[in-house]
């Protein structure tokens, strides 16, 4: 039966939490006030101290000092996603903990829910891990480049014309020190691509001139294959793009093309419209083809197919992961269409970029909506960036708040796409700050959030006119910037009116 | 051409020696330190200077950047030879003043025309 729960009720849901808290290796909290009023026996552990002296005490009191300004912010923003932090045990010492905070009733009043989890390990692998980059990096290139240089000089003949056996053994040595570097580059590329920490440039790219460019780089390693390589263009739009990277992805698929096409074989690199909204580069060769079985490998790491054969044609193995992952991270996808005996077709795509002039200087210019994009991370805001471009969205973009204020005061948007965690807030700082601003008080919002609103969320829901949970599709984005824009700006003025 | 180049590692700059060597117009003169560099380059006239990005003491973007502030060796091209090549580096290294970024570890055979290149440019 629904209604209040009994004193029995209520009893046997604390006991409930009780018994579940007193087994979790989390430390869990209930704060009132920011006071610990429930904490279960991890979070004693986590802190050095014994539960009775835990409670009464502050949140502060188990925060380090340069933590709690940051810990405040977070409370705050009511933001759901985890926050990193230094935790205070009681005997002083410092360590890292991730803090999730929730809003909670507790007894009847508003309150807390906290979990705390000790992440000094993983930080430490993290440190670990960067330190390890960085040595690969450094240390293991500069000997390598006194190998490399010792053998190359021999081998040309530098210090002496050498007898055919040792020039033989030099050739392979050097060859193998070459395979070495392109494996080493590929590795770091690849943790550099995977840990987010490629910094791209996205820009409108000339697909043929980038094509043409890259196909002349390989004209010599076809030569030396007795491969050659045509180009079709059948699509000219700018496609959005990070220069070097597609050159690089292109230069992977295409050496690959030649590297396993047979004698006098042609490789053929296309460009063409893909997908709704996306340019198609493709290279075809005359290989051997690819099983389906096979196909679905491809792209991950490490995946030679006849690995003999591969390594005898000097590939690491990671060409494809890396070319993958770039792919992705420039908001497009990659794939191979083959038949065993009948050749090979990889292909990506690249989402288009309207072209420049489309709305420039016309009417329909003015009447575009402008939206103001406020997000920090550049990934999100790139992609974010294209699919509103393609919408025919003029975007004004926001990396903090205080971008976000002076972007507000410059020109006032059609709409706000905002992020709530931002490096100088929250968002509901902005919100509140559209509230109070002449001009500004009716202008829609749609949050981007990793997390579902809460019931504090809700409440302020006023301004947002809709919580979209990251990851999410296109189509969804535009629906509710349509909504925002139109409908639903219209539906909260006739209620406010009608208030 | 009159070329000095700055590498901590001794078997590095054995290689430079003997790398560089081969385009006759290249006069070369090794040094082991970026401190040791800014002192050559104000002694004598250099038409460019080569430098390792990592060395103890001075590392190479210091040494590139006290030589752009000296007015006696501003005016003198700068390239970095480095074994890290993220672009960070990179553009750190150009926005330094420096003309171009050479890639360790690098082809003996090529590096002299590689270095032209990058002079031309």
């Amino acid at each position: 039966m629904a209604g209040l729960p009994s004193d029995e009720t209520r009893q046997e849901r604390d006991e409930l939490f009780r018994r579940l808290s007193s087994a979790a290796s989390e430390g869990i909290t209930i704060l009132v006030d920011l006071h610990i009023v429930e904490a279960n026996n991890a979070f004693g552990r986590l802190f050095g101290h014994a539960l009775g002296d835990v409670i009464g005490q502050s949140l502060a009191s188990v925060i380090a000092p340069e933590s709690r300004e940051a810990v405040a912010r977070h409370v705050a923003s009511g933001s759901e996603k985890p926050c990193d932090v230094r935790g205070r045990r009681k005997d002083g010492s410092t360590f890292d903990v991730e803090v999730i905070i929730r809003s909670i009733t507790y007894r009847g009043q508003p309150s807390l829910g906290c979990v705390m989890r000790d992440i000094s390990e993983r930080k430490e692998i993290d440190r670990i891990k960067s330190e390890f980059v960085s040595i690969v990096s450094h240390e293991l290139r500069t000997p390598l480049t006194s190998i490399r240089g010792s053998l190359g000089l021999m081998e040309a003949g530098a210090v002496g014309e050498l007898p055919p056996k040792a020039r033989e053994l030099t050739r392979i040595a050097r060859q193998n020190a070459d395979r070495l570097i392109r494996l080493i580059n590929d590795i770091l590329d690849l943790e550099k691509i995977e840990a987010g920490k490629i910094q791209l440039q996205i820009a409108a790219l000339d697909a043929p001139d980038l094509a043409e460019s890259t196909v002349d780089e390989l004209r010599g390693m076809a030569e030396l294959y007795k491969v050659s390589i045509d180009t079709d263009v059948r699509c000219r739009e700018p496609v959005a793009g990070d220069r070097d990277r597609v050159v690089q992805i292109l230069t992977n698929l295409l050496s690959n093309a030649v590297k396993f096409s047979p004698e006098g074989g042609v490789v053929r690199v296309s460009i063409a419209p893909g997908s709704a909204g996306f340019l198609r580069f493709s290279v075809r060769d005359q290989g051997q083809g690819i099983s389906s079985e096979q196909q679905a490998r491809l792209f991950t790491r490490f995946e030679q197919l006849e690995a003999a054969n591969t390594r005898r044609r000097g590939g690491t193995g990671l060409g494809l992961a890396i070319s993958r992952s770039l792919v992705e991270q420039q908001g497009g996808r990659i794939g191979v269409e083959s038949t065993p005996g009948a050749g090979s077709e990889f292909w990506f795509e690249l989402p288009l970029v309207p072209l420049p002039d489309v709305h420039d200087g016309s009417a329909e210019a003015d009447a575009a909506p402008g939206i103001l994009v406020v997000e920090d991370d550049d990934a999100v805001a790139r992609v974010l960036g294209i699919m509103l471009q393609r919408a025919g969205h003029s975007v004004t973009r926001a990396d903090s708040l205080a971008e976000a204020r002076r972007a507000l005061a410059a020109r006032r948007p059609s709409a706000i796409l905002l992020d709530m965690k931002l490096p100088d807030g929250s968002g509901f700082d902005l919100i509140d700050h559209i509230a109070e601003t002449p001009g500004l008080e009716q202008l829609p919002v749609v949050v981007l959030s990793g997390v579902e609103p809460s019931f504090d969320h809700r409440l302020r829901s006023d301004r947002i006119v809709e919580w979209l949970i990251k990851p999410f599709a296109e189509r969804e984005l535009l629906r509710a910037l349509g909504d925002a824009i139109a409908g639903r700006t219209d539906s909260r003025r006739a209620r406010r009116r009608s208030a | 051409m009159r070329l000095l180049c700055a590498d901590d590692e001794e078997d590095i700059r054995t290689i430079l020696q003997l790398a560089l060597s081969l385009d006759p117009e290249l006069e070369v003169e090794l040094v082991d330190s970026g401190e040791a560099a800014l002192a050559r380059a104000r002694m004598a006239p250099f038409d460019a200077i080569l430098l390792d990005g990592m060395m103890p003491g001075l590392d190479g973007y210091e040494t590139c950047r006290r030589l752009k502030a000296d007015p006696a060796t501003a005016d003198v091209p700068v390239i970095f030879l480095t074994a890290k090549t993220q672009r960070a580096e990179v553009e750190q290294a150009l926005t330094l003043g420096a003309v171009a970024c050479l890639v360790k570890p690098f082809d003996p055979m090529t590096l002299a025309a590689e270095l032209r290149a990058a002079l031309a440019r």
